[in-house]
């Protein structure tokens, strides 16, 4: 099948050159829309100092330099507190059930939230 | 392979190169590369407007979990079905219900689904007809093991049977053999599997899908129900269905409240369509409140907070509980708590700028306590009421959670209106199921984990009674050319609405007012009140006014149109709450505190054929009798004690 898709992709290629395919090959140009290039030198040092500002660490070295409250990022808070390690409860033997106990305060819960009563 | 190789090359023959876009749009539903699409309708009908009509065996407005399950199973059966939903599938309501499933498949204990029965039937307050609960209950079982066969990927137990807990309203042997073990769930996410089960199985008949299309009205013609009329908001074309069964699965109207647990989206349209067809609604006064919900947000603080030693207070910080239930203070149950709160707000003692809800403090409990015994309870109050739980208490108020009422329906799913004599007689044409029909299984109150099986098991029901009824391929009959012109001239009135009031304010007083007067202190002054200030709001709606012009994804419009189809919801709420004088499951009154068999044990039915119109009220009685009384014997009113 592999060997049949090459032969047509050749081809194609000789029969007409400017044939654009799906993704498979690199876009024409490098960037999307962007401000004109500086000298290549100056571009380098930019490039690099962008990338550089985008770390984790140079947001908390920001942040802690002018003295910001930091909270704990969303994921984390949203994680469920599990009761057990594993897929099995080994209190209830159930399989790929809940990892908190739901009815455990007569409602159905997790995480304090109720969903049904 | 080979096919889009030749597709290739002959495309290329013809031209050199391909354009951005010119891959077809498949996902459209109005495009040239499908059989979609529908005929363009005389053009005199609307001239703003164009109008495009389709021929279908049947139409299903809604796609959660009854209307997807409805939808393919009448597909299953051979018929040709447009699905047609304000929003994508899988963004329906039914994701977010992510409590359990029940079923007697005696997975952990012998089980009998007479006992589910018997429960059913006691946790609705002897309001619920017993033919459709002996229906759902008794194939209720063959419901979980078809979707475990579809890949509902159940917890289990260690023999890989489906994992069933105990739940509340459960019992074994008829009330007497204690608690049972009756309730299936998909880890801490039922709902959410549940919807994308579906979705998927869907997706393996050919169903027409008309997603992003908001149903206007109903189509009527000789007292039958023939389609639904509907405006894609995408590209602002006006949709006409005809269909022999029209189907509603839109879900409850929740939002007709300030405070409720249900989407945005959950407004009421398939009730209202209904009453603007000039068929009644039935039992909305019974409406599932919880006590404890994050206000704004509306989501729900488990009663283990309370469990655990958090209280209530009011605006002067005092412990109110204490005097509403000197005993069980904040352990009281659900309703009294729920009664207790709004006493307070109502007299003038809330929190807030508006002084319109409490506090749940638990900052006094140690934070160990907090942490062992309510894992995750700070998380959700940082998140949902953005406050911190060990300086601060978390603002709540009581929300909506579900509503029993809705439209009439059979065990068959067949709507039902009443005749002359107060008989039960069947629309033709139109049919429902899901959370906006009311079968009515849940009575005047529902019990936890019945709602996920009311879905599967009447958008089932659905497809079985078309089947019997009708042959794939019946030529639709002629219809009037101008049929829907009046929900077209509705659209055009409010989408170029210039009046003072926008939605929003409009929609806020709605939601305010029924928060304040039928929501769970019911009394007939409160509730009098109430329905006066209704009546006044709803007058105001010809007043609206919208500022998009536009017809493409014309958000400023659907909302107006949600709010048309609250108002009424809200109204005949309202009024049929006023009207029972007896205090049944979720319809609680303090002035008649007791349940009334000889007076009030028949359904409400409500009509209002348009807003602002006033309601005609009326009554049906109550199906005492099961399907087959051999097989199961109905159930004799009796107190309902838990």
């Amino acid at each position: 099948m592999s060997s049949l898709i090459q032969i047509t992709r050749k081809e194609l290629v000789r029969v007409v050159t400017p044939m654009r395919w799906y993704s498979s090959k690199p876009p024409i140009f490098d960037d999307g829309p962007s401000p004109p290039k500086l000298s290549k030198e100056e571009q380098k040092e930019f490039d690099e100092a962008v990338k550089k500002a985008n770390t984790q660490m140079a947001i908390d070295e920001y942040n802690e330099k002018n003295g910001a409250e930091v909270k704990p990022s969303g994921q984390a808070v949203l994680k469920t507190i599990p009761e057990f390690e594993g897929n099995v409860n080994p209190k209830t033997g159930e399989v790929n059930g809940p990892k908190q106990d739901p009815t455990r305060h007569g409602d159905w819960s997790f995480n304090g939230r109720v969903t049904d009563f | 392979m080979l096919s889009l190789r030749s597709f290739s090359r002959s495309s290329l023959n013809r031209v050199s190169c391909r354009h951005f876009s010119s891959t077809p749009r498949s996902l459209q539903v109005i495009s040239q590369y499908n059989n979609l699409n529908g005929k363009d309708a005389a053009s005199n009908l609307a001239k703003d407007y164009h109008v495009i009509d389709h021929e279908y065996d049947c139409v299903v407005i809604g796609a959660g979990g009854a209307g997807l399950r409805a939808a393919f199973g009448l597909v299953k059966e051979g018929f040709k079905v447009a699905c047609v939903s304000k929003l994508f599938p899988t963004r329906s309501h039914t994701v977010a219900a992510q409590g359990g499933i029940n079923a007697a498949l005696g997975n952990t204990h012998p089980d009998n689904w007479r006992w589910h029965m018997y429960d059913t039937v006691k946790g609705s307050d002897w309001l619920g007809d017993q033919d459709a609960i002996h229906y759902m209950t008794r194939e209720a079982p063959p419901s979980i093991i078809e979707l475990e066969h579809w890949g509902l990927p159940f917890s289990r137990t260690n023999e890989g049977k489906i994992y069933q807990r105990a739940f509340g309203g459960q019992t074994k042997d008829y009330g007497q053999g204690g608690q049972a073990y009756r309730t299936c769930a998909v880890a801490d996410r039922t709902g959410h599997a549940l919807l994308h089960t579906l979705y998927g199985q869907s997706l393996k008949y050919d169903t027409h899908y008309f997603i992003e299309f908001f149903a206007l009205d109903l189509l009527k013609h000789d007292g039958k129900v023939v389609g639904c009329i509907a405006y894609n908001q995408e590209d602002g074309t006006i949709h006409r269905f005809k269909a022999h069964k029209t189907i509603i699965a839109t879900g409850g109207y929740g939002r007709a409240y300030f405070s409720c647990t249900s989407a945005h989206t959950c407004t009421g349209d398939g009730n209202a369509m209904v009453s603007r067809a000039g068929f009644p609604l039935e039992d909305l006064e019974f409406v599932q409140f919880h006590p404890t919900g994050i206000y704004g947000s509306g989501c729900l603080i488990t009663e283990g907070a309370r469990g655990e030693g958090g209280y209530l207070i009011n605006s002067e910080g005092e412990r109110f509980m204490e005097r509403y239930a000197p005993h069980a203070k904040d352990l009281a149950c659900r309703d009294v708590v729920a009664r207790a709160i709004t006493m307070e707000i109502n007299g003038g003692r809330g929190v807030g700028k508006d002084k319109d809800h409490m506090f749940l403090q638990l900052s006094h409990l140690p934070p160990s306590v907090l942490q062992e015994r309510l894992p995750g309870i700070s998380e959700t109050a940082r998140i949902f009421a953005g406050v911190d739980v060990t300086k601060e208490p978390i603002p709540i108020l009581p929300t909506v959670h579900y509503n029993m009422g809705g439209i009439p329906t059979k065990w068959t799913g067949e709507a039902l209106t009443v005749d002359e004599n107060g008989q039960d007689k069947v629309i033709p044409g139109l049919m429902a199921c899901g959370e906006a029909a009311c079968a009515s299984v849940h009575g005047a109150n529902r019990l936890g984990a019945n709602s996920l099986l009311d879905l599967v098991v009447f958008g089932r029901a659905v497809a079985r009674t078309v089947k019997e009824q009708l042959q794939p391929g019946t030529p639709l009959e002629e219809l009037p050319a101008d049929i829907g012109f009046e929900s077209i001239k509705n659209l055009d009135k409010l989408r170029t609405a210039e009046g003072s009031v926008p939605t929003a304010d409009l929609r806020l007083e709605m939601q305010k007012c029924m928060q304040k007067h039928i929501a769970v202190f019911r009394t007939q002054d409160n509730m009098d009140e109430g329905v006066e200030e209704l009546a006044k709001i709803e007058a105001k709606f010809p007043n609206v006014k919208t500022t998009d012009r536009s017809m493409i994804w014309n958000t400023d419009l659907t909302e107006t149109l949600e709010l048309q189809n609250l108002l009424t919801c809200a109204r005949q709420t309202a009024i049929a709450a006023a009207a029972r004088k007896e205090s049944r499951g979720a319809h609680a009154r303090d002035d008649y505190p007791d349940r009334d068999d000889v007076h009030w044990q028949k359904h409400t039915l409500t009509w209002q054929n348009d807003t602002g119109k006033p309601v005609d009220i009326g009554y049906r009685h109550v199906i005492t009798h099961t399907l087959d009384e051999s097989e199961c014997k109905s159930i004799p009113p009796a107190v309902r004690s838990y």
